[in-house]
C-alpha cells in the first residue's frame, strides 16, 4: 500500500465506490419521505376520481330502478358493459344483491363491510379495483353501488423496492468499469515514473548515456517535463564526465612529446657522458620508463572507461597465463620468488584479449610487488559453477595482504594504502583499476580477500557465454 | 648512401634525433610538414623514412599511401604507444615496421638497421659464398633474391623489402610451418611482444598481391595457434 500506484488506485476507487453508495442511499431514503407523501396524494385522487364515476353511475342507475324497476338497470349495465370495461352491481344496504350478474365473491365481502360510519370503500390488487358507495335514491332509501374497474394504471411505486430489475448486474458493470478507470488512471501516472526511476538507477550506475523523453511519447504533463529535467541533468553529466576524460586523454598523449624528446637526449647523454653520469642517467632513464608506464596505464584506463572496444575473439586464457607467468618468473627471480601455475591444458574463451592480458598482467604484478622475498605467487584457472559456466582466475601471493577496512577501495585510481612502505612498492597506481575495468568489460567480476594464511587473493570471474 | 629523411612535425624532437643518429653513421634530413615531407620524398633520394603518424594537415597515413603510389622506399611509422589499430592500419598501407612513441633511439637505430640489412643483403653481392642467390620457385612464382624480383606468371610483383623478405622466407621453408616467432626474428629481426600482429598484417597484404594457386587454393596457410605454412603447389602432370 505504499507505492503510489496502490494510492492512486484505491483511492480513485474508493471515492467513485463511495459516491455510489450515497447515490442509491439517497435514492432508498427517498421513497420514505417525499416519494411516499406523492404516492399517497396520487392515490387520494384516484380514489376520488373513482369515487365521482360510482356516483355518476349510482345517481342514473337509482333514478332508472325507482322509476322503472330493476330490468331498466339490466339494460343500462349491458349498455355501459359494451362500452366500457365497469362492472356494475347494485346491493341493498343488507349486502343483497339487486341487480346484475351474480356479484364476485371479492365484492360481496366489501359491500358486506360497509356501514353507516364507513359508507365507502375502495379495495386493489394487481388485477382490479373494487369500489363500493352508500348512495340515498330520490325514494329515501340506501343503496350500495359497487363496481370493478380493472387495473390499469401502472404504478411506478407499486413495488416496495425502489430499483431496476437487473440491479445487481448493473452493479457489476459499475464496478468493473470504476475499476478499468481507476487502474489505467493509476498507471498512466506511474509508468513513466517508474521509466524515470530505471533510467535513474541506470545513471546511478554509471550508463550516463541514458535518456527518457523518447519513451514519454506525446505527454506534456508534470511528468514529462520533469523527464526533460531529467535528459539536460544527465546530458550535462555526460558532457562534464566526457571533457574530463578527454582531458585525461589529451594530457597523457601530450605528455608523450616532451618524453620522447627526454628519451632521445638522454641516450645523447649516454652517448656523450663519462662513465661517472652513468649511474644518474640510468636512474633517470627508470623514472622515464615509469612515467610513460604511467601514461600508458591511463591511456589504457581512459580505453577502456569510454567503453569503445573492438569486437570479442576467441583465445586461449591459458596461453595468455603461461606468457603472463613466464615474464613474471624472469622478474622475480631478482628476489627468489617462485610463480607457480596450476592451469588445465587450454581453456578457450570468448573475450578482448589485450585487456584481459592487462587485467591479469596488473593483479600479477601487483602480488609480485608485494609478496615477501623466497615466497611463492599462485596463478590457478579454472572453469566452476553450474555447468561451468564461469571461468574462475585466481591469484594469490605471500605478503603482508591489505586491511580490510581498505579493500573496498583498491580498485580506485592512484588509490594507496596508508602505509608508509606503500611508496617503496612502485606501481603506477592503476593496475587494479585497470584490472577492475577490464574485467566489466567481460561482464565478469573483481574480488578481493585476506587469505587466511596471508597475503591478498585477488580473483576474476567471467562468465563464459555457452551457446 | 645512408641518408634518412625523417618527417615529423616535433621539430625538436627532429633536431635531437638528428644529434643522436649523426654519430650512428646516418645522414639525416627533416621535414616537419606532410607536404615538405612528399616533396623530399619524390625528389632527392633516401635509403628510409621515419614518418609520424601525427602530422598536422595530411596525416601520416595519408603521406604512407602517397609515398607507395610511387615509391616502395622502406617506412617506419612512429605511432602512440597503446595504439594497437595505429600499428596495423600502418603495416596495412604498407609500412615496413613501426615504433611507438616515446621510444629509445637505440631500438630506432636497430629498426633502420634491420630493414636495410633486409634491403641491403640481397642486392648488394655477397661477399660469403654461402648465401650465394638462388632462384626460388613454386609453380608460377619466381623469386629473384638478386635483382628483389618477384614475379607471379608473367606479372611483375610490387612488394616491399618486408613483403619480400617475408615470402623468401616462406619459400626457401615451403612445405614446413615456420611459426610468427621465426618469421618475425628472420625477417623483422626483432621478437614480437605478445600483441603484436606485425606477421599477420604483412602475411596477409602478401597474400592479397600474390592472389591463389593453380587449384585456387591459398598460397599461405596459416595454422592455428603456430605460424604458417607455403604450400608446395601440386606439381603438373603433363609436363613435356
Amino acid at each position: 500500500m505504499r507505492s503510489l500506484f496502490a494510492k492512486l488506485f484505491f483511492g480513485a476507487a474508493t471515492i467513485i465506490l463511495l459516491s455510489m453508495v450515497i447515490t442509491i442511499a439517497i435514492a432508498v431514503f427517498s421513497s420514505f419521505g417525499p416519494v411516499k407523501m406523492h404516492r399517497k396524494h396520487i392515490h387520494q385522487r384516484e380514489q376520488m376520481l373513482i369515487y365521482d364515476v360510482l356516483g355518476l353511475y349510482g345517481h342514473d342507475a337509482l333514478n332508472a330502478l325507482i322509476d322503472n324497476g330493476p330490468d331498466a338497470i339490466e339494460r343500462l349495465e349491458a349498455g355501459l358493459e359494451t362500452q366500457t370495461n365497469f362492472q356494475s352491481f347494485l346491493f341493498t344496504t343488507d349486502a343483497v344483491q339487486i341487480t346484475g350478474k351474480p356479484a364476485p365473491t371479492e365484492v360481496i365481502s366489501l359491500v358486506k363491510r360497509l356501514s353507516g360510519t364507513t359508507p365507502d370503500g375502495i379495495v386493489r390488487d394487481s388485477l382490479m379495483i373494487i369500489a363500493a358507495r352508500t348512495m340515498k335514491g330520490k325514494n329515501g332509501k340506501k343503496y350500495v353501488v359497487a363496481a370493478i374497474l380493472p387495473h390499469t394504471s401502472n404504478d411506478p411505486f407499486e413495488k416496495r423496492f425502489p430499483f431496476p430489475r437487473d440491479f445487481w448486474l448493473r452493479i457489476l458493470v459499475s464496478f468493473l468499469l470504476c475499476g478499468t478507470i481507476c487502474y489505467a488512471l493509476a498507471r498512466h501516472l506511474t509508468i513513466p515514473l517508474d521509466k524515470l526511476q530505471t533510467a535513474t538507477r541506470k545513471l546511478a550506475e554509471g550508463d550516463l548515456s541514458v535518456r527518457v523523453s523518447p519513451s514519454m511519447g506525446n505527454r506534456s504533463d508534470e511528468i514529462a517535463a520533469l523527464g526533460k529535467d531529467f535528459d539536460r541533468m544527465a546530458e550535462k553529466i555526460e558532457n562534464l564526465v566526457d571533457s574530463q576524460k578527454r582531458l585525461i586523454r589529451d594530457i597523457s598523449h601530450e605528455l608523450r612529446s616532451p618524453l620522447s624528446r627526454l628519451t632521445v637526449a638522454l641516450e645523447l647523454a649516454r652517448q656523450r657522458g663519462t662513465e661517472a653520469v652513468i649511474p644518474p642517467l640510468d636512474r633517470i632513464g627508470l623514472e622515464t620508463e615509469r612515467l610513460n608506464d604511467m601514461i600508458g596505464q591511463l591511456l589504457t584506463l581512459t580505453k577502456l572507461e569510454s567503453g569503445t572496444q573492438r569486437k570479442t575473439e576467441d583465445m586461449d586464457v591459458c596461453q595468455i597465463i603461461q606468457s603472463i607467468a613466464t615474464d613474471a618468473r624472469f622478474e622475480a627471480q631478482l628476489r627468489n620468488v617462485q610463480v607457480k601455475t596450476d592451469i588445465p591444458e587450454s581453456l578457450p574463451y570468448q573475450g578482448h584479449p589485450e585487456m584481459l592480458y592487462r587485467a591479469i598482467e596488473n593483479i600479477v604484478r601487483n602480488a609480485l610487488r608485494y609478496t615477501a622475498d623466497e615466497t611463492t605467487v599462485f596463478i590457478t584457472a579454472s572453469r566452476v559453477g553450474i555447468e561451468n559456466s564461469w571461468l574462475d582466475i585466481t591469484v594469490k601471493d605471500q605478503g603482508p595482504g591489505v586491511p580490510d577496512s581498505e579493500l573496498p577501495h583498491l580498485f580506485k585510481p592512484f588509490y594507496r594504502i596508508e602505509d608508509s612502505r606503500d611508496r617503496s612498492k612502485g606501481g603506477t597506481g592503476l593496475g587494479l583499476a585497470i584490472a577492475e575495468r577490464a574485467v566489466k568489460l567481460h561482464h565478469g567480476t573483481l574480488s578481493v580477500e585476506n587469505d587466511e594464511s596471508r597475503g591478498l587473493m585477488v580473483k576474476i570471474l567471467l562468465p563464459i557465454d555457452l551457446s | 648512401m645512408n641518408r634518412i629523411l625523417i618527417i615529423d612535425d616535433d621539430v625538436e624532437l627532429c633536431d635531437l634525433l638528428k644529434d643522436y643518429l649523426g654519430p650512428e653513421g646516418f645522414d639525416i634530413e627533416t621535414a616537419h610538414s606532410s607536404d615538405a615531407g612528399l616533396n623530399l620524398v619524390f625528389n632527392e633520394e633516401f635509403s628510409l623514412v621515419v614518418l609520424d603518424v601525427m602530422l598536422p594537415g595530411l596525416n601520416g597515413f595519408e603521406v604512407l599511401r602517397r609515398i607507395r603510389e610511387g615509391s616502395r622506399i622502406p617506412v617506419i611509422m612512429l605511432t602512440a604507444r597503446g595504439d594497437d589499430v595505429d600499428r596495423i592500419v600502418g603495416l596495412e598501407m604498407g609500412a615496413d615496421d613501426y615504433l611507438a612513441k616515446p621510444f629509445n633511439p637505440r631500438e630506432l637505430v636497430a629498426r633502420i638497421r634491420a630493414v636495410q640489412r633486409r634491403t641491403e643483403s640481397f642486392s648488394v653481392p655477397s661477399r660469403e659464398a654461402e648465401s650465394e642467390p638462388v632462384l626460388l620457385h613454386d609453380g608460377d612464382i619466381v623469386l629473384d633474391p638478386s635483382n628483389r624480383r618477384v614475379t607471379v606468371g608473367d606479372v611483375d610483383l610490387q612488394l616491399t623489402s618486408v613483403e619480400f623478405s617475408l615470402l623468401h622466407e616462406l619459400l626457401k621453408n615451403k612445405g614446413r610451418v615456420i611459426s610468427r616467432d621465426e618469421l618475425a626474428e628472420h625477417v623483422l629481426d626483432r621478437k614480437l611482444s605478445v600483441f603484436d600482429r606485425s606477421i599477420d598484417v604483412h602475411v596477409s597484404s602478401l597474400r592479397k598481391k600474390l592472389g591463389t594457386g593453380a587449384q585456387n587454393q591459398e598460397r599461405i596457410k596459416s595454422v592455428r595457434g603456430v605460424g604458417y605454412l607455403f604450400t608446395v603447389s601440386t606439381p603438373v602432370t603433363n609436363r613435356s
